[in-house]
Order: C-alpha cells, then structure tokens, then sequence
C-alpha cells in the first residue's frame, strides 16, 4: 500500500515533468507537479501537513525559483514541510553545488535512472498495490 | 783705438802730488783732434760713432744690473761682471770723445786698465763656470723634453677620459632609452640606511614626476594599491630570507588610473650573511593582466557554456530515456495501457519533439563554431517576408499556448527580397522564444514595418526587462542578462541573431527597462533579385 497522500515533482522542464508524472502514475502513485520552486513553495504553504507529499522530486536549474533556493525557503520558512524527503534530479554536473545541498537530500543525474527514482519513492512511501 | 804719443814722459824727480796734477794736466800733450787736423768731418764721425757706441754699453750694462736686480738666476755674479765690463768699455769710448779736446791720457789709460782688470777677470770667470753652466743648460734642455713629453702624456690622457666619458654617456643613454622603450625601471635598496633609490624610468611607472621620489619604504607603501601591499610586503620578506624576489602589485597613480607592476630583483648580503641592498626591477604589466583576465573570462565562459550545453542536452535525453524505461517497464508487467494507441502516439509525438530539439542544439552549437572561424555564409533566396514571419508564428504558437501566452502579429505588410530564409527564420525563433521566456506570461506583439529599402521588425514582450548594463551583453557568445540557473537554454540565441543580421548588412538591438519588458528590433536592407 502507498503509504503516501501523493508525490510532489518540480520541474521547469514540460516533458520531464509529464514523463516523469506518467511514469509515476502508472506505478499507482498520485502525483502533484510544479514547474519552479516558488510554485512548489505556494504549493506547500496552501496544504496541511497531513495532506503534505510523501516525498519531492526537486529539478536544481528552473526559473522564477531554482532548487537550491527552494530547499533554504523549505527549511527555514516552512519548517512543518522541512522533514519531507527530498529527491534531487540534476543535469548539473558540478560537484560543488551538489556538495552545497543539505545532507539528507539524495541526488540523482540526469538522465533520471527510473528504477533508482521508484526505489526512492518506495522507500519513502511503500509500493502501491 | 788709442795711439801711442812720443812726446809722453813722466818726470821721475816730481813729487807723487805733482805726478797727480801732471796726470790731469793738458800741458804735455796734444788733444786727438789735432791729429784729425781737425777736419770737421772726421772729428764728427768720431764724435758720433764713440758716443752712440758708448751709450750703448752704458744700456747694456744698466739693463744687465737691472736683470740681476730682479731676478734671482744662477751665475749673477758673472752677468754683473760682464756688466761692469761692459760698463768700462762703454767709459773708454767718451773718454775718446774727451781727448779730440783734452789730452787727458793718463786718466783714458787708467780706465783702460780698469776695463782690462774687468774684461780679464770676466773671461777667467767665464772660463771657470764654463762646466756650470753648461750643466745648467742641459738640465734646463732635459727639462724641457721632460715638460713636453708630460704635456703630450697629459693631452693624450685628457682625451682618453673625454673619449671614455662620451662612451659611458652614450652607454648610459642607450640604457636608459632601452628602459624607456621596454617600460623598465631600476630600484637600488640599501636596507640598512631604508634608501631607495630608482630611476626616472620606475617614476614613470608609479605615475610620480620625475626627481619626486624621496627614497623612504613609506613612500613607496603609500604608492601601492592597498589591496596589494600585504602581498607585495611579504614578496619582499621572502626575499630577505631567499635572496630572490619576485612579485606583482597595483600602483594607484595620482591621476586615479590603477596600474599593474611586476617586480623582480636581488638581494646582495654582505660577508656576514645580513642584506645589504636589493637591487632590481618593475616592469608595466598591465596589458598582459588585462590579457590574463579576458582570457580567465573566456575560459569562464566557455566552462559556462559547456556546463549549461550539457544541461540542455541532457533535458531532451532525460524524457527519452524516460519515455523509453517507463514503457519497458509497463511492457515487462503486461500493462495494456503500454500499447494503447492514443499512448503510443503520444509517446511518437515526443519521441519527435525531443530529437528535433537535439538537433537544433547541435546546430546552435555547430553554428557558434562556424560563426567564430567566419564561416557562417547566407543562401539567399527571394522571398515575402511576411509569409515567413506567418509560418513562424504558427509554428511556435504551440509553446505559447501551453505557457498561456498571447502572441500578436500587429502589423506586416508584404515585402519581398533576398535573405537567407533559414537563418532569418532562426532570428525570429530566437527573439520569439526569449519573449516567451522572459515575458512573465503577458502579450507578445511583433510589428514589421517597410521602408523603400530596409523592412523593420520589433518584437515587444512585457515581461522581467534588462538592466542598461546587460542590455550590450546579451548580445555576446554565451551571454544571458540573468543566471543560468534561473533560466535554461545556451545563451547563444542572441549572438547568433545578432550574427545573422549583421551577415544580412542589418542592424539589431535592444530598448528595455527593467520589470516593464523588452523590444528587440532589427532591421534588414532589402535586395531585389537586380541588386
């Protein structure tokens, strides 16, 4: 059973967003999407904790509001969000500013390897039936 | 000369007193001038020739007692000797003159015995000192040698240091004009006494007038760049210790223009092994900084570029490959939904879109490289410029629409001419997409107006805008008014636009304020197919 309310993926990028949605979906999850990190962030002010995402995949390079920006506005302005596990999808390949994020956070290059993806979320959030 | 008279005779019987009188007296004897028969012609020449011959033995003998009077020579004793000699005879030739009246002969002979007495003993003394003074004269010849062979010693020695003088000068110049043209100044610290002393050349280069510099490690501290100073002081502490010194500095000249010195040099320690002085140079490498730094910005950039190409090819692949484990995985668990029609297509369309988008990437980057070896040619063909712009539109509307944009076609009236239809079309994709994506969703309009020989278009969005200082920028190789973490893309789709037009003989640019949104415009001449 999929332990979680529904899956949150934020992604400047159209196709991702809904190839990664699609492919989500089909493994029985819900998803809810955002395509920069200042929607995810109203996205999250607007819901309860017992209505939060059971975990996010974040994209590091959008506008408006990129990921890493996302992740300090999670941890300090939206502390009931913070515990949320966090996915981070990447194309950068600067290992600096991979470095830079938070411990807890778990990275993953792009091109996303879908069965590292579902591992994730089934840790986070079980498999659905 | 005087003639014996027979008459003369001296009584013996006289007394000595008479033998006196008798010698003054005229008595016993006839004056010369009888013997002249006083003819006046010969008493005249006698008369004239004694007295101008005595007169000058009188000179002589003056002039002599002169000489010895004011000089203080060798062998005076003989010139006054010659002088009295002299003198006498001088005497004898009145005493002539006297007797043509008055036969005073006894006192005419006495004086001769007096210039006899003097003439003898002249000669003796000159016979003796005959070895003196030839002694003398040689001395004073070998003297004189010795004098002019000192003069032409001393003259060749003045020349040889004028010579040597000139060639240290020219030496000294062309160093000096060499460290002109090389821009290079000289520094000579004398640790111990904290004087510096530089050359007009390293003046130069710290901005001061020639002849300012007093000499002191203070003043040169207040010349150098604060920034630089702690660098530039431990270089020099380094070498106190090393002996070699190698270092770099601003200098803020008084004008406010900063400039880069790169400074080399030496220390020389004395025998117990503490420094004594630093001797080197600074050189003006300011040029070769400037270098450095748009060479370190082009790596940058480069660096930027490669990171963001490999961001945005990596976009596509990811649903790709996406697309492609999401159905292999629905195919491994039987998942009808997997072969569905409407799914297969959808996955087709894609499958489509993310190819099509890989290639332009790589055109975009083939471009870039032909456009910097100058090798982007246009292939021109005659065509209405409006039926492209229509084309365009229609082609990209999809993108608007999905990112709930309006995109207006204000005004276009048709224009034919000659342009590369491809790389136009490319220009208005770029501009087209960047309005979109920097729009913040508001209304897009693009207006083209034509003049008798240039079309004008201007694509006007109300979106983020551009700062003035980024607005020339933007137009630069991988160059975007804002991170590259905010928005994606290469950054290249300006510069090629910008290329493009400028191929085509057009101008483009920009007008913007920032949060009121942009207009890019450009024009291009029109060239019929005449022309």
């Amino acid at each position: 059973m999929a332990t979680c309310k529904s899956i949150l993926v934020v992604e400047d990028d159209d196709d991702i967003r809904s190839n990664l949605a699609f492919a989500l979906e089909s493994e029985g999850y819900v998803v809810k999407s955002c395509s920069n990190g200042l929607n995810a962030v109203e996205y999250l002010k607007a819901t309860k904790k017992e209505e939060a995402p059971g975990c996010i995949i974040l994209d590091l390079m959008m506008p408006i509001m990129n990921g890493p920006t996302f992740l300090n506005v999670l941890n300090h302005d939206l502390k009931e969000h913070s515990h949320i596990p966090i996915l981070v999808s990447t194309a950068i390949s600067d290992n600096d500013v991979l470095q830079k994020l938070e411990a807890n956070v778990e990275k993953l290059r792009k091109p996303i390897d879908l069965k590292r993806l579902l591992a994730f979320v089934a840790r986070h959030c079980g498999t659905p039936s | 000369m005087n003639h014996v008279h027979g008459q003369a005779h001296a009584p013996q019987s006289q007394s000595w007193f008479q033998g006196v009188q008798q010698y003054f007296s005229e008595v016993d004897f006839m004056p010369h001038g009888h013997c002249y028969l006083w003819k006046p012609g010969l008493v005249s020449t006698h008369v004239i020739s004694d007295f101008l011959i005595g007169l000058a033995y009188i000179s002589i003998s003056v002039t002599l007692y002169e000489l010895v009077k004011k000089t203080n020579l060798k062998f005076n004793n003989v010139v006054m000797c010659f002088g009295v000699f002299i003198g006498a005879c001088g005497l004898t030739h009145f005493n002539e003159i006297w007797n043509l009246w008055y036969s005073d002969y006894w006192y005419s002979g006495a004086v001769k015995v007096l210039t006899a007495a003097a003439s003898v003993g002249t000669g003796i003394y000159l016979v003796k000192l005959r070895h003196p003074i030839l002694a003398v004269a040689q001395a004073a010849k070998l003297s004189e040698e010795r004098r002019l062979d000192l003069e032409a010693l001393t003259k060749d020695l003045e020349q040889r240091v004028a010579e040597r003088t000139k060639e240290i000068a020219e030496k000294e110049q062309a160093l000096r004009m060499a460290q002109e043209v090389a821009q290079v100044g000289t520094f000579n610290w004398h640790i111990a006494a904290n004087k510096h002393i530089w050359t007009p050349e390293l003046e130069k280069l710290y901005g001061i007038p020639e002849g300012s510099f007093k000499g002191t490690y203070e003043e040169w501290k207040n010349l150098v760049h604060p920034d630089d100073l702690e660098r530039a002081k431990n270089a020099i502490q380094t070498a106190l210790k090393d002996g070699s010194f190698s270092s770099e500095w601003r200098v803020i000249w008084p004008d406010g223009t900063i400039h880069w010195l790169g400074a080399r040099g030496q220390v020389h320690k004395d025998a117990s092994g503490t420094p004594e002085r630093m001797i080197g140079i600074n050189i003006d490498i300011t040029k070769e900084k400037e270098i450095l730094l748009r060479l370190n910005n082009a790596v940058e950039s480069r660096d930027e570029f490669l990171s963001i190409a490999s961001h945005e090819l990596k976009t596509p692949l990811t649903s790709l490959s996406l697309q492609t484990q999401t159905m292999k995985r629905a195919i491994g668990k039987g998942d009808p939904v997997a072969y569905s029609k409407p799914r297969v297509d959808i996955l087709l369309d894609q499958n489509e879109k993310h190819v099509q988008r890989l290639a332009r990437l790589v055109d975009d980057m083939l471009d870039i490289g032909r456009m910097r070896t100058g090798k982007l040619t246009m292939d021109k063909e005659e065509f209405d410029i409006c039926e492209l712009v229509s084309e365009v539109t229609e082609r990209i509307r999809p993108q608007f629409n999905a990112a709930h944009t309006s995109l207006t076609v204000k005004h276009c009236e048709g224009t034919i001419g000659r342009w590369d239809r491809f790389r136009i079309e490319q220009v208005f994709n770029n501009l087209l997409t960047n309005a979109l994506k920097y729009g913040n969703q508001n209304p897009v309009e693009l207006e083209i107006h034509s003049t008798k020989d240039k079309i004008k278009v201007r694509i006007t969005d109300r979106g983020i805008g551009i700062s003035p200082e980024h607005q020339t920028r933007i137009f630069e190789r991988f160059e975007r008014a804002i991170s590259a973490n905010e928005v994606s893309g290469l950054g290249l789709g300006l510069f090629i636009a910008k290329e493009i037009i400028l191929s085509h003989k057009g101008n483009i640019g920009v007008e913007s304020e920032p949060g009121k949104g942009s207009t890019f415009f450009f024009d291009l001449p029109i060239e019929s197919a005449g022309t």
